[in-house]
């Protein structure tokens, strides 16, 4: 990957993970029983979404880097998979939100694992480039 | 307050509301599709006929399905809890090829591309459901269509893609790519490496291979002379001794663990002070021959007596005498009969003379002057005319017996990648053999076609040809293994001229072990064989220099087929030939740079617009979906 391509992804991902932890506190805190945890859920998923975009632009400059290095449309380095698998994650929750049983709790358990999945992609398996 | 938790679903909840059945279902969508694509690969269908007949079963399964509950499979298509089941099934995928183990990548596969089909479907009945469409709306409807364009890019890119690699020889245009892959047609249009001219530079490289190094972070390293190498995984590699102008010693041993042929070592005692001692193998081939100088016998080995070989062995004019040139990777033939000119693009070439018995004496004016010396066919030569009309005919010369001299004697008039050899079929020219068979034990002397003489083989005993002439078997190996050895040549002058050898080690100073090989360079065009030692956890390979920092690159070019140049570029990983679709790159997972990787991706542009669509529509759905509904709530 180029190195332009592989920062703007890197700083994609970081950006998505910052959202991500913003949201994690807010979901954190509604679980904590805080008091206006609809308000709450609702700013963590405001945040999701951005997080979730973040994520997919960082996922389409990977694929343009990795078609531009090697001819490959998908990069296959573990940065890129659990990428990937943390967007997946938000996917659901963006959907689970929408189902009346699964709002609150689920929701925000959800948002805790795609936060953490997220943070295993941003820092555990890749990190910066 | 925080909710309660979901109750789980009753048994009498519907199936478009029920997450684990629906994943029952998904699992069984999943499966089955795994099963036809075993079966497939089991009918042998390639992938394009794979692909078709999975357009085919899915457009007929999803035609029934519609006509038998048209009404039950839009509610499940479009059911948020049906998205979330999907969306737990693709993060199973991505979980998957996030692992590494063997085979294609989920999304290649056909249960992947079944797992995508039912998404863009689902997205795209969603779609329908959210009719009015409005301006509010339009990043749901791109959001929502998207998937079916990815989905549509990779179809196509599997039916219509090319993703090979192949290995170039430089100089030679090939239209043809095989070789690490499907071998790949080129559509009207030929590629050629070109190697920057510069003289040879052999170097010895280290490298761990890919089989005991499966992350390939290893890589290839230099092993210049004088102190170990340091190599990934704790082994060492050192170059112990360079010969630069060798003689090759090499031996056969015997090895009861190789899987060499029998082969039996003979010394030909011809009246010289040093006897020729030569190793011939039972199992045919030109191995298994070794004729005197002058054309006084051959001897042969065989693994046992047959008749038929008094048929072989025994004088043959040639059946036919012709012309091949091998250029631009085609093979051509004519014949070699004088005064037959041969027309060939750009240029006419012509037989002149022919020497039976070629040889070389002083002409009247002092210069060189080429004549035969009898009409016996021992060294057949061709002097040749090679007119392209800009300017006095050149002149070849082609020896039958001495391919390898000839190339050397015309190199300055060819075509670099050109060869051009006189074939001389079925011919032989020995009327006297001494014939060794390894399961008789019995020698046995030739004379145009009979056995004159059989004798048993007892090893040590010369068997006397003539007077002067003798054959004695050495030994009888069963099991060979070839030793290569070099020493350096006492008669070498030039430098740089030489044949270069490297004598090598490598260790793992862990268990102590350590292994010493003899490396010899490849040509230009033919690199060699690398060496695998330590029971293949560690390879060799004395080669060319490989290009790097600052060295000029090769250059790929694109021919037509009357040789015009179309396109000509130095590729680089990063920055690719680009030709008709095609991308020719260097292969980045071949460490010696010779291979390059051609990739056709025709769904390349339906799959960035999805992307973009995706993106665009997410955006649009998030941040200007709300301001467009405030403003069309305004009164």
């Amino acid at each position: 990957m180029s190195p332009t391509l592989g920062q703007c992804q890197a700083l994609l991902l970081g950006a998505g993970a910052a959202c991500a932890s913003f949201a994690a506190l807010q979901h954190a805190r509604s679980l904590l029983a805080a008091p206006a945890a609809a308000r709450l859920e609702g700013s963590a998923l405001q945040l999701i979404r951005a997080g979730f975009l973040l994520f997919g632009l960082a996922l389409a400059a990977g694929a343009l880097g990795s078609w531009r290095a090697r001819g490959e449309l998908w990069p296959g380095d573990p940065r890129s998979a659990w990428a990937l698998i943390a967007w997946l994650v938000w996917f659901i929750v963006l959907h689970i939100n929408r189902i009346k049983a699964f709002k609150g709790r689920a929701t925000a358990i959800a948002g805790l694992a795609g936060w953490a999945l997220c943070l295993l992609a941003w820092l555990g398996l890749g990190g910066p480039a | 307050m925080p909710e309660p938790p979901a109750p789980p679903p009753s048994p009498g909840t519907p199936f478009q509301e029920s997450i684990p059945r629906q994943a029952l279902g998904l699992a069984a969508w999943i499966g089955l599709w795994l099963l036809l694509e075993a079966r497939f690969r089991h009918l042998g269908l390639n992938d394009r006929q794979q692909l078709a007949a999975f357009l085919a079963i899915l457009a007929t399964a999803g035609a029934l399905a519609a006509l038998a509950a048209r009404a039950w499979l839009f509610r499940l298509l479009t059911s948020v809890r049906f998205a979330v089941t999907q969306g737990l099934f693709l993060l199973g995928s991505a979980l998957l090829g996030a692992l590494p183990r063997p085979g294609p990548a989920p999304f290649r596969s056909l249960w992947g591309c079944a797992l995508l089909a039912l998404l863009a479907v689902s997205m795209l009945a969603v779609s329908w459901k959210r009719r009015p469409y409005t301006l509010a709306r339009l990043g749901f409807l791109l959001v929502h269509g998207a998937p079916s364009l990815v989905l549509l890019g990779v179809l196509w890119g599997r039916f219509d893609g090319v993703r090979a690699s192949a290995r170039l020889t430089p100089g030679v245009t090939v239209e043809r790519l095989a070789g690490g892959g499907p071998e790949v047609l080129l559509p009207g249009f030929g590629l050629r490496l070109e190697a920057p001219a510069r003289p040879p530079d052999p170097r010895l490289y280290a490298f761990i291979p890919a089989g005991a190094d499966p992350a390939g972070a290893a890589g290839v390293r230099e092993v210049p002379p004088g102190a170990p190498t340091a190599l990934p995984g704790g082994f060492q590699a050192e170059q112990l001794e360079l010969i630069p102008d060798a003689v090759e010693t090499g031996q056969v041993m015997e090895n009861p663990s190789a899987l060499g042929e029998p082969a039996l070592r003979v010394v030909l005692g011809l009246g010289l002070p040093s006897p020729l001692v030569g190793h011939l193998f039972a199992r045919g081939g030109e191995r298994s021959r070794q004729d005197a100088p002058g054309g006084r016998f051959a001897v042969v080995f065989r693994e046992a007596w047959d008749p038929a070989l008094l048929a072989s062995l025994r004088p043959a004019p040639a059946r036919a005498e012709t012309l091949e040139l091998t250029a631009q990777g085609r093979t051509l033939r004519h014949s070699a009969q004088p005064g037959e000119p041969w027309q060939l693009p750009g240029c006419t070439l012509q037989v002149t003379r022919a020497y039976p018995d070629f040889a070389v004496r002083p002409g009247p004016g002092g210069e060189p002057e080429a004549f035969s010396r009898s009409d016996s066919p021992r060294e057949p030569w061709l002097q040749l005319e090679l007119a392209d009309g800009s300017g006095p005919a050149r002149r070849l010369l082609l020896s039958a017996r001495d391919p390898a001299l000839s190339d050397r004697l015309n190199a300055p008039h060819l075509p670099p990648g050109t060869t051009l050899r006189y074939l001389r079929e079925g011919e032989e020219t020995q009327r006297r053999f001494v014939l060794f068979t390894r399961d008789d034990r019995q020698v046995r002397l030739l004379e145009d076609g009979r056995v004159v003489r059989a004798e048993p083989l007892v090893l040590g005993q010369p068997f006397i040809v003539e007077r002067g002439l003798s054959v004695t078997a050495e030994a009888l190996l069963e099991h060979t293994e070839p030793v290569f050895a070099a020493n350096p040549n006492p008669g070498s002058g030039r430098p740089g001229s030489g044949h270069p050898v490297v004598r090598a080690r490598v260790s793992d100073p862990r268990s102590g072990r350590a292994q010493v090989c003899w490396l010899e360079p490849g040509s230009r065009d033919q690199a060699p064989a690398p060496v695998l030692l330590l029971d293949g956890q560690v390879g060799l390979v004395y080669r060319d220099r490989l290009p790097g920092p600052g060295a000029p690159p090769p250059e790929l070019v694109v021919l037509d087929p009357a040789g015009r140049e179309l396109a000509r570029k130095a590729p680089a990983a990063g920055d690719p030939l680009r030709f008709r679709g095609y991308r020719f790159a260097p292969d980045a997972g071949a460490p010696w740079g010779d291979r390059i990787q051609v990739v056709r991706e025709p769904g390349l542009g339906l799959i960035a617009a999805g992307c973009a669509c995706f993106l665009l529509g997410c955006a649009w759905m998030f941040y200007l979906k709300p301001v467009l509904k405030r403003r069309e709530a305004r009164p």
